[in-house]
């Protein structure tokens, strides 16, 4: 019997220390708030240390200095929060995450408006590149993304705390919540891939230059919807009705447009469509479409490749969006 | 479901458990019609179309049992026999087949685009264990839910172990709470458990970060230099270890809660030191499968010398099929065939090896022959073994530090098993076992590292 009620007792220990010691681990996390979510009780310091967007993001977009927000990956990734605000007024924080899809935009922008509810936010600006023309509901994603982390769940979020790297990070927040010196992670959120043109051999390796040249062809695609990610971001942003959504089609190289008559024309077409759409239907909103032809997308030394192009292209895209910006507020 | 997932974990098994125990307590009669429900959610849960097939298949097989004790007939058990294979060959060997077909000029090769249940492997041998020994006249009759239950138990139908119906039917007519060591039992249980779960999720699943990448590499027709290829073989060669070794101790671990005790399957396999070794310690309740429904059954070793080289081939031939529906499992199978009947002849021959040259020797062919069974491709297993044998450049940073602690339990042990039944109910091990447990449930819980570098476009 003795026997007995020691492996009894060994049992109700381990289950109890396990209890315990998740219990103490999601408290922690929780009250110190790893990423800024704000859901921390406590005053905690402002901002994260300096890490990639993907975490960083949460903290920047309920930031209540910023009341626009520039979403997507890196096909809008160059577009500067900073330039955007001298062209308009209005404090923008990009909200980028690079290899990034209509999902992990999707809930930026949600998480985004759940924190900017008033006033509402001025302006977002999404890159709605090729991605947003998928027909399948689901709209899967292919790199991970802590969608826990922007969730309107607390279920979701405490689940995703439970996080073996957790256990690193936690010290690391604890010293930039301790020191007033900390580094602190940009708060605009902009992150310049220029540097890599030269490190990766870009201006020097013919053979990058060549790719290039090489036409893209799809073979087609959705050329007759639906379009799920245009429906879900109009759905979102109608809790949103006086924000300006500038919807743009990010540039491609030339050779990544596709031919006139093809199937590949097509499905673009029926893609932009679905997205003039709203720009027609919804109030305060426009399309500023770069997938067309125009001369800066001839210059092969403006792009890394067929859709990653360079600063110079950036600055002509910022000016479009203001402009587009500032005729919705006129 | 997986059993490294917090659904299984925090969702299933705590339900699982609770509702056992009410069946236990309060209705007996209902605890394995309980059991047999929860395995069949269990399997549903990873995709619910295939459980028809599971339930056809527990039906199907147990109406051609109850026909062949009315009827005597034989040709019933060999029926389900060969509708077992042929329902196995069509999920998991049309394509390979008709892959081998596409190779003869002329012949077409039509592709069956189907998921492959999973467990089938396990499952159709199970019904084959329990058919041929009911046709011998060694197995009893057992009703409907019993018969499911040996086939579908959560705990083991996914991956095995490989149980035979003498193992575990004894045990289900039992009050397993009611039992003096029933507390025992369960602590042990979750020992095992935490410890199975250890083995994959902390030991085996970084092993993987140090083949997958190499692997990829020579799979890409990319060159693989000597140190990249000795890390990822021999990353490899632990991670299936405690991959697979992990898994069964979570099973045995699963199986103790709900009261059955399931039998091994690893005892340290790689301190063999002889190939015929290292197969009674890897893979146990296979090895055993193998040997008594297919080895015997080809001969065996009473019908002279030619007869039991050409049964140890062909057994293992098959065997190394079994693993996977592609030529390089087949050329794993023969390679580790052809090891066994060397061994028989250096055995017959009288010839002696000393004990520490038989493990050099069994450890590294086993090591070698994990490149067949890990490449996808003969090319990309070549593409290794070059490197492997110095016809690559030789390369830097070879990454090791996973690699030793994992060799050392490995090759020093001791097993979890062992572990688990030597360790007294002390308080401070519950509470490390209960802290272990919580980095595991961390560690599950990391899906992903979000800060990936993202500028190689």
């Amino acid at each position: 019997m003795a026997v007995r009620a020691g492996w009894a007792g060994f049992t109700a220990t381990l289950l109890g220390a396990a209890t315990l010691f998740t219990a103490a681990f999601l408290a922690a996390a929780f009250l110190i708030d790893p990423y800024d979510t704000g859901r921390s009780p406590l005053g905690l310091k402002e901002g994260v240390r300096p890490q990639g967007p993907r975490t960083a993001l949460a903290s920047r977009g309920r930031d209540p200095q910023f009341s626009g927000a520039i979403v997507g990956n890196s096909h809008i990734q160059l577009v500067s929060p900073e330039r955007l605000h001298e062209k308009t007024g209005i404090p923008f924080v990009s909200l980028i995450a690079p290899a990034t899809m209509p999902k992990e935009s999707l809930a930026t922008i949600g998480w985004f408006l759940r924190h900017h509810r008033r006033p509402p936010p001025a302006a977002i600006v999404v890159g709605v590149d090729n991605y947003w023309c998928t027909a399948d509901p689901a709209l899967p994603n292919e790199k991970p993304f802590p969608f826990w982390l922007l969730s309107a769940s607390l279920l979701d979020y405490l689940g995703g705390l439970m996080r073996y790297d957790l256990i690193e990070e936690l010290p690391r927040r604890i010293a930039y919540l301790a020191s007033g010196k900390a580094e602190r992670a940009r708060p605009d959120g902009y992150w310049d891939y220029e540097a890599g043109y030269e490190v990766q051999g870009y201006h020097q390796r013919p053979e990058i230059r060549a790719r290039l040249e090489r036409p893209l062809e799809a073979g087609g695609g959705n050329a007759d919807g639906p379009f799920p990610a245009a429906t879900r971001l109009e759905a979102l942003m109608a809790s949103a009705p006086e924000t300006a959504l500038i919807l743009v089609r990010p540039p491609v190289y030339v050779s990544a447009l596709s031919k006139p008559g093809t199937p590949d024309a097509d499905a673009d077409a029926a893609c932009r469509k679905a997205y003039a759409d709203i720009a027609a239907r919804r109030p305060h909103t426009a399309l500023v479409d770069w997938r067309t032809d125009r001369p800066a997308l001839h210059e092969p030394n403006l792009f890394f490749d067929h859709s990653h192009y360079r600063q110079p292209i950036a600055r002509l895209l910022e000016a479009d969006i203001a402009d587009a910006l500032n005729r919705l507020r006129k | 479901m997986l059993f490294n997932s917090f659904v299984f974990l925090l969702a299933f098994l705590p339900f699982a458990l609770a509702l056992h125990w009410l069946a236990e307590r309060f209705a007996p009669k209902l605890r394995l019609l309980v059991l047999v429900l929860l395995s069949l959610v269990f399997y549903g849960w990873w995709d619910w179309r295939f459980l028809p097939l599971l339930v056809l298949s527990i039906g199907i097989n147990w109406l051609i049992a109850e026909a062949f004790q009315k009827t005597k007939a034989g040709g019933l058990i060999t029926l389900a026999i060969v509708l077992n294979l042929a329902v196995l060959a069509v999920f998991k060997y049309f394509n390979f087949f008709a892959d081998l077909a596409g190779m003869i000029p002329g012949l077409p090769a039509p592709k069956l685009d189907v998921a492959l249940p999973l467990g089938i492997s396990f499952f159709t041998f199970h019904h084959i264990m329990y058919l041929t020994d009911l046709r011998r006249g060694q197995a009893p009759r057992y009703d409907l839910v019993r018969y499911a239950l040996y086939i579908a138990f959560f705990p083991q139908v996914l991956a095995g172990p490989l149980v035979r119906w003498r193992e575990i039917m004894h045990q289900l007519d039992e009050r397993p709470y009611q039992r003096p060591d029933a507390a025992e039992r369960i602590a042990r249980g979750l020992m095992l458990l935490t410890f199975g779960l250890a083995k994959k999720v902390l030991i085996g699943d970084p092993l993987a970060e140090y083949a997958n990448p190499v692997f990829a590499a020579a799979a890409a027709g990319k060159v693989v230099s000597m140190m990249e290829a000795w890390q990822a073989t021999l990353a490899f060669t632990f991670q299936i270890y405690f991959d697979f070794s992990g898994y069964t101790d979570m099973a045995l671990g699963l199986a103790l809660l709900f009261g059955i005790v399931l039998p091994q399957n690893f005892e340290v396999p790689y301190r063999s030191r002889s190939i015929q070794d290292f197969w009674r310690r890897w893979h146990m309740t296979l090895s055993r499968f193998l040997r008594d429904y297919l080895y015997i059954a080809l001969g065996g070793s009473r019908h002279g010398l030619p007869r039991q080289v050409w049964a140890l081939f062909a057994t293992m031939a098959l065997g190394g099929l079994w693993h996977g529906a592609g030529l390089t499992f087949v050329a794993w199978g023969v390679a580790h065939g052809l090891a066994l009947i060397v061994a028989l002849f250096w055995r017959r021959a009288g010839w002696p090896m000393p004990a520490a040259l038989g493990w050099l020797l069994t450890f590294l062919f086993v090591v070698l022959c994990w490149v067949l069974f890990r490449a996808t491709t003969f090319e990309a297993a070549v593409t290794i073994y070059k490197g492997l044998l110095g016809l690559a450049p030789i390369g830097t940073g070879f990454k090791w530090r996973a690699l030793l602690p994992a060799a050392a339990f490995a090759i020093i042990g001791p097993t979890a098993w062992n572990l688990v039944h030597k360790l007294p109910p002390a308080r401070w091990i519950a509470v490390l076992t209960g802290l272990l447990f919580v980095i595991i449930l961390l560690k599950i819980g990391e899906d992903a590292n979000y800060e990936f570098i993202y500028f190689q476009f």
